[in-house]
């Protein structure tokens, strides 16, 4: 398609000037017209001096502005005193919004007539190369073992675009020597919607004889699934047994606890108390060792879990499962479990 | 520059009207041409209305348009009856292909002559502001079947893959006369491998204890990027004492991998069973007596990425390793099968 006027090729004599004004026309429906813009949501463009206005939206027609507010609602922008038409952004679909426009930063409004079902709308367009967190924000790690409130955290005010979560209940405590169960760890929980949980693992048992050494503690299993995406779900580990002889001059370890992913299980100790798990860790204690030939089972793990939260939400409610106790023995009591623990990574991209 | 007439420096008297086409030749030139779009992988670009067409590529002369179909293959463009070139990413070294233009959006392609060896081509580009900072990774979590199958989001694969894996856990070995534990399988990603835990053994006699089997190492890597192998943890051997009376003794443990679920020593009992899908060793066979199995090793634990990834995968699960049998009072536990966890990104 050629111009509108090819001036070579017209007749010889005086021709209308308005040839040049529909030249021109053209001219402006294909530049990005400088202009100033007014308001929050509802832009107003105006032209910039002696920047041309054209008189009808037409397929690219576009303005440049620099942006006096941030954008807080949906977006709507009109060019002089033309129609005010929707903004989209990049996928022709989503009304640009809350956010979507920074004050102070360079913008270009590109006309399409077939976006809202024909009716037209702007989509917006940022090309400028931005300045910090342009590339995007690097995550944030948050280590939750306390508390019940988890605030997202915000980059360039934005909330990030998911949230990977790991967690882990409390394991079981270690079962004393001739006495005393170990207590069962808490369920952690972190709620979307509805609850993601991690089921605690259970406590290790106790010798209730010299041929009966205390058993291991069964590993968390149970919990639930919340809103978002699943990735993977782990029964915990059970302990290991105690041990039981009739060798009174031996010095036996309890049952080990039982580890979860993040480590940290209690370490049978020879004729004494049973070792702790490592903090937090979800893991089991041990059971208590023994030189009286009777030892307890360590404690069971937790339940691990791992899932994804898209388009997170600006807090959330959440509780720790509190580590299971130690078993009370007659001479050596077993170790306590591990509390539990929720890992969360936010992604901004 | 100048423009290519300076009005007010022409002589006076009559002067060519070609001089104003010449003008606006120029301005056609610097402006984004707004056209309709047609075709899916070599795509014709026309002018809209009266918006003029160049009559040949000069450096940065820019076409505006509308996608009408999903990219699908090595992408070329024509404006207006012009050659045929092809068009390049932002890199101005790889060709635009399949996913990089969706329809529906809105592009730029500005020519460049440097482009193809100096033959000339067009660099895609696209300025609107896009509407999700982008896609949500998609886990798999996969404990049987032989094909991953990549998955696509707004039509394309994924930047990378983050892929943990685990082969299978050896069993554990019966606590006296029996047999030893079955050796895990091994657990395959394309050509990434990590290799099962051996079994462990049964308790040859007094004063001898079950041995422990070893971990699962010397799996290879494929093509993408290691960031950690780990051998498997080795069992732990059983208990052996000469003489102790009525005693009751766990078998060894079965070695422990990055996915928890080790299996209970039971006490003068069969091993117990250890988690599924984690790898780990399976626990030896108790004893009442003296004479305790080992535990079975941890399968090979590794994790790399692959970028950028193909369309599917051939896979492996990693077999558990069986159960030791015959044992005089008990056998060992079978060991936990593999497992691959894939975390699919798009950015």
């Amino acid at each position: 398609m050629p111009w509108p006027t090819i001036f070579a090729n017209l007749a010889a004599g005086v021709q209308p000037l308005s040839l040049f004004d529909a030249m021109f026309t053209q001219v402006a429906q294909m530049c990005a017209i400088p202009c100033s813009a007014a308001g929050t949501n509802a832009l107003t463009l105006t032209p910039i001096g002696a920047a041309p206005t054209f008189t009808s939206y037409q397929n690219f027609t576009s303005a440049r502005f620099v942006a006096v507010n941030t954008s807080t609602g949906a977006i709507t922008a009109q060019f002089g005193t033309l129609a005010s038409l929707n903004v989209y952004l990049g996928d022709l679909a989503t009304q640009a919004g809350s956010g979507a426009i920074t004050i102070g930063q360079e913008y270009v409004l590109v006309f399409v007539q077939s976006l809202n079902v024909g009716a037209g709308g702007f989509v917006l367009e940022s090309a400028a190369i931005g300045g910090t967190g342009s590339s995007g924000f690097a995550p944030q790690a948050s280590l939750l073992t306390s508390g019940t409130t988890f605030t997202t955290p915000t980059a360039g005010g934005k909330l990030p675009l998911y949230l990977y979560v790991r967690m882990v209940g409390g394991g079981g405590g270690g079962g004393g020597d001739t006495a005393g169960t170990g207590g069962t760890g808490g369920t952690t929980s972190f709620t979307n919607v509805t609850n993601w949980t991690t089921v605690g693992g259970t406590g290790g048992g106790f010798s209730s004889s010299t041929t009966s050494p205390g058993a291991g503690g069964l590993g968390g299993s149970g919990g639930t699934s919340g809103t978002g995406t699943l990735v993977v779900r782990i029964t915990g580990g059970r302990g290991n047994d105690g041990v039981v002889t009739g060798s009174a001059s031996s010095s036996f370890d309890g049952g080990e606890g039982a580890g979860t992913p993040f480590g940290g299980r209690g370490a049978g100790i020879g004729g004494a108390t049973g070792g702790a798990a490592q903090a937090n860790s979800g893991s089991g204690g041990a059971g208590a060792g023994s030189t009286a030939t009777r030892c307890g089972g360590g404690g069971g793990a937790s339940e691990y879990l791992e899932f994804i939260i898209s388009s997170p939400a600006a807090s959330y409610t959440y509780a720790i499962g509190a580590a299971g106790t130690a078993g009370v023995g007659g001479t050596n009591n077993g170790g306590a479990g591990a509390g539990g623990a929720i890992e969360i990574t936010s992604y901004w991209q | 520059m100048p423009w290519p007439t300076t009005f007010a420096k022409l002589s006076a008297g009559n002067q060519l009207l070609a001089l104003f086409d010449a003008m606006f030749t120029q301005i056609a030139q610097m402006v984004a041409v707004p056209c309709t779009a047609a075709g899916t992988n070599a795509i014709t670009l026309t002018p809209i209305g009266n918006a003029p067409a160049f009559t040949s590529y000069q450096n940065f002369t820019a076409a505006r348009f509308v996608a009408t179909s999903n990219s699908t293959a090595a992408v070329t463009a024509t404006f207006a009856g012009l050659t045929a070139l092809n068009v390049y990413n932002g890199d101005m070294l790889t060709q635009a292909g399949n996913g990089s233009i969706t329809s529906g959006q809105e592009y730029v392609l500005i020519f460049v002559q440097s482009l193809n060896a100096g033959a000339g081509g067009f660099v895609l580009e696209q300025a609107s502001v896009p509407a999700t900072a982008g896609f949500i990774p998609v886990p798999a979590n996969l404990i049987s079947g032989v094909t991953y199958t990549t998955p696509l989001q707004g039509g394309r694969l994924p930047l990378y893959l983050h892929v943990r894996m685990i082969a299978g856990g050896g069993g554990g070995g019966s606590n006296n006369s029996g047999t030893g534990g079955g050796a895990g399988g091994t657990t395959s990603f394309d050509s990434w491998t990590a290799l099962g835990g051996s079994g462990g053994q049964p308790c040859p006699g007094f004063g001898s204890p079950g041995p422990g089997g070893a971990g699962g190492s010397g799996g290879v890597n494929g093509s993408g990027v290691l960031r950690r192998r780990l051998a498997g943890a080795r069992g732990n051997d059983g208990i052996s004492n000469a003489g102790g009376p009525t005693p009751r003794w766990p078998g060894g443990l079965g070695g422990v991998g990055p996915f928890g679920g080790q299996g209970r020593g039971v006490a003068a009992g069969n091993g117990g069973a250890s988690i599924a899908n984690t790898g780990c060793g399976g626990a030896g066979g108790g004893d009442n007596g003296v004479e305790c199995g080992g535990g079975g090793g941890c399968g090979e634990y590794v994790e790399f990425f692959i970028s950028p990834p193909a369309a599917s995968y051939p896979i492996a699960i990693g077999a558990a390793g069986a159960a030791s049998t015959g044992g005089i009072t008990s056998n060992g536990a079978a060991g936990a099968a593999g497992r691959i966890i894939v975390l699919a990104h798009w950015q």
